[in-house]
């Protein structure tokens, strides 16, 4: 596993991080799909510019923390990552992801 | 052309859910001859499949990103007008898993990568497992929207 030590880091910081910029909203831009325009600015009158999607942004911001952690964190601290985060880690974000879209569910 | 995208995506995603229910259920085979239909499903070497479940994967989560737009333009308004959240609900859980599997993708690839480490053996089959139900549930629930607001509306 210590060969692919960057994509370890990649992994799992974007997709701890993905679940993050969900939850605290960070999204490093919004998309206009009634425009076709991405703008830095998320909260662009829905009335003239349709609704905005964070999704992208969202996606970027995540891939971003991943590639910085990727190449910042000693690969002697990832080598001691446990083998059974690979399965731990996804699993608690599923898990995360259903209690998070609870609201919808409820009336 | 939104609709052939769809269509792609739909057809990408079965045959996704072969690959990756098939390595899955590979990953806990008990070592004995197999006798049965699931057995026999189960009795296949789950490495080969990994490089394309991956790319199948990835391909899937671009299509489903270009469809997105539409989606969030002409479906998802109808839903919040017509008062279905749940139909939102499971949407929104499709898109964030969709991404958990996508990030976990280099993790899956490096433990399927051969020769098979035994340490790693826990983590192919709960990681797989993992993947085959995102895989699973995202295509359920894409099938559910498409027939919610009904095909070439």
């Amino acid at each position: 596993m210590t060969q692919g030590s960057r994509w370890i880091t990649f992994a799992y910081v974007g997709a701890i991080g993905y679940m993050l910029a969900v939850t605290f909203n960070w999204p490093a831009f919004a998309y206009y799909p009634l425009l076709n325009h991405f703008d830095l600015d998320l909260k662009l009158p829905a009335k003239t510019n349709g609704p905005s999607m964070l999704y992208y942004g969202w996606i970027v911001t995540s891939a971003a923390a991943g590639l910085v952690l990727a190449f910042a964190v000693p690969k002697s601290i990832t080598a001691k990552i446990p083998l059974a985060l690979a399965w731990i880690v996804p699993l608690l974000l599923v898990i995360y992801s259903f209690i998070y879209c609870a609201h919808w569910f409820t009336s | 052309m939104v609709t052939v995208l769809l269509i792609f995506h739909a057809l990408v995603s079965i045959a996704l859910i072969g690959a990756v229910t098939h390595q899955a259920a590979g990953t806990f085979r008990e070592p004995t001859p197999p006798q049965t239909f699931l057995g026999r499903f189960a009795a296949t070497r789950g490495a080969p499949y990994t490089n394309t479940i991956i790319i199948l994967f990835l391909i899937n989560c671009a299509l489903g990103n270009l469809v997105y737009p539409q989606y969030r333009l002409d479906v998802r308004p109808t839903l919040e007008d017509l008062n279905m959240r749940s139909a939102n609900g499971i949407f929104e859980i499709k898109e964030h898993l969709a991404m958990i599997g996508a990030f976990m993708l280099p993790v899956y690839w490096l433990i399927w990568r051969t020769p098979l480490i035994p340490e790693a053996a826990t983590a192919r089959r709960w990681l797989t497992t993992i993947l085959a139900f995102i895989v699973w549930w995202n295509l359920v629930v894409g099938h559910i929207l498409n027939n919610i607001r009904g095909f070439g509306q």
